[in-house]
């Protein structure tokens, strides 16, 4: 078994992450698959909002992950401006437009959720609103990789709008505690423990579960990706060194 | 079947969700399949030197 600091080798990294891909795109597929099934054939409909409340296993897991990737991300550019980790600011790089991907599928489906049950697909609620600004910064991380051609510079610079970015994360989700908002308050993790029914809250955790195993999964697959670019902008760089013309020096006569 | 109320909204959503999720997948994998095809052409082309 490897060290934590072995990981560090992007070589190691990229063996490790072919044996540990198969299963966990496996458990991923699996996990949704159960909590799908369990969403529309197990789980009963709500007592208040009936059926629409199967909208719930699909938007609180993105809910969760969108906050859960933004976390890992803070690690990442933690190791990137404290340890100078090799790999974290090719997981920190890697996990940004995951994350924006699982923020926007929160941010949709509590729209479509909204409109039946509060008339409205969209309210300037302080739980949206920090959602959308979490997405925001999502794409604004994405954004900055993509307009610093440096690689260390764009990872200093990312890594520092993560970790200013974090002070958004307790309000998120605080946000429905702290001030009088549309959006419900939270019933799974919160002290006392959760709210939901038991028929409803296992296949709500098996559906949780599907979206951490896929993120899981796909950041795994995007590191990796992440370490190839690499590798292949070296061999192009190396390959258009040695095709070069040799240039004959000229020597200029002094003015 | 009887359909529930309010399903256009349910499958909907769930449309959405699948959809953004496969296709995350979908252009992680790409990804991967197109870096290494461009890493296996190079490769061939420096004789393997690779460090």
């Amino acid at each position: 078994m490897p060290n934590v600091a072995s990981l560090a080798n992007p070589a190691v990294f990229s063996r490790l992450a072919a044996r540990a891909l198969p299963w966990l795109t496996a458990l991923a597929v699996g996990t949704l698959a159960l909590g799908a099934w369990a969403a529309f054939f197990v789980a009963p409909p709500d007592y208040q909002q009936g059926d629409t409340a199967r909208i719930m296993y699909v938007h609180v897991p993105a809910a969760w992950m969108a906050s859960f990737v933004y976390a890992t991300m803070c690690l990442a550019a933690l190791g990137t401006l404290i340890w100078r980790h090799p790999l974290a600011d090719a997981a920190q790089k890697a996990a940004a437009p995951l994350g924006a991907g699982f923020t926007f599928v929160c941010l949709a489906t509590g729209s479509i959720w909204g409109r039946p049950m509060w008339g409205a697909w969209w309210v300037w609620d302080a739980r949206l609103t920090s959602v959308l600004v979490l997405f925001l910064i999502y794409l604004g991380i994405v954004l900055l990789w993509q307009a610093i051609e440096d690689f260390s510079r764009a990872a200093r610079a990312a890594a520092i709008l993560t970790l200013v970015g974090a002070v958004n994360i307790p309000i998120v989700k605080f946000s429905v505690d702290w001030w009088n908002t549309l959006h419900q308050p939270s019933s799974v993790f919160r002290l006392g423990g959760p709210t939901v029914d038991g028929r409803m809250l296992w296949p709500l955790i098996a559906m949780g579960f599907g979206f951490l195993f896929l993120f899981l999964a796909l950041h795994v697959a995007a590191v990796r990706n992440e370490i190839l670019r690499r590798r292949l902008r070296r061999l192009t760089l190396r390959a258009a060194d040695d095709s070069a013309p040799a240039r004959p020096m000229v020597l200029e006569p002094a003015q | 079947m009887n359909w529930p109320a309010h399903s256009g909204f349910i499958l909907a959503a769930w449309a959405i969700a699948s959809a953004t999720l496969a296709g995350m997948t979908a252009a992680t994998w790409l990804d991967g399949a197109r870096l290494k095809r461009a890493l296996a052409r190079l490769e061939e082309g420096t004789d393997g030197r690779v460090d």
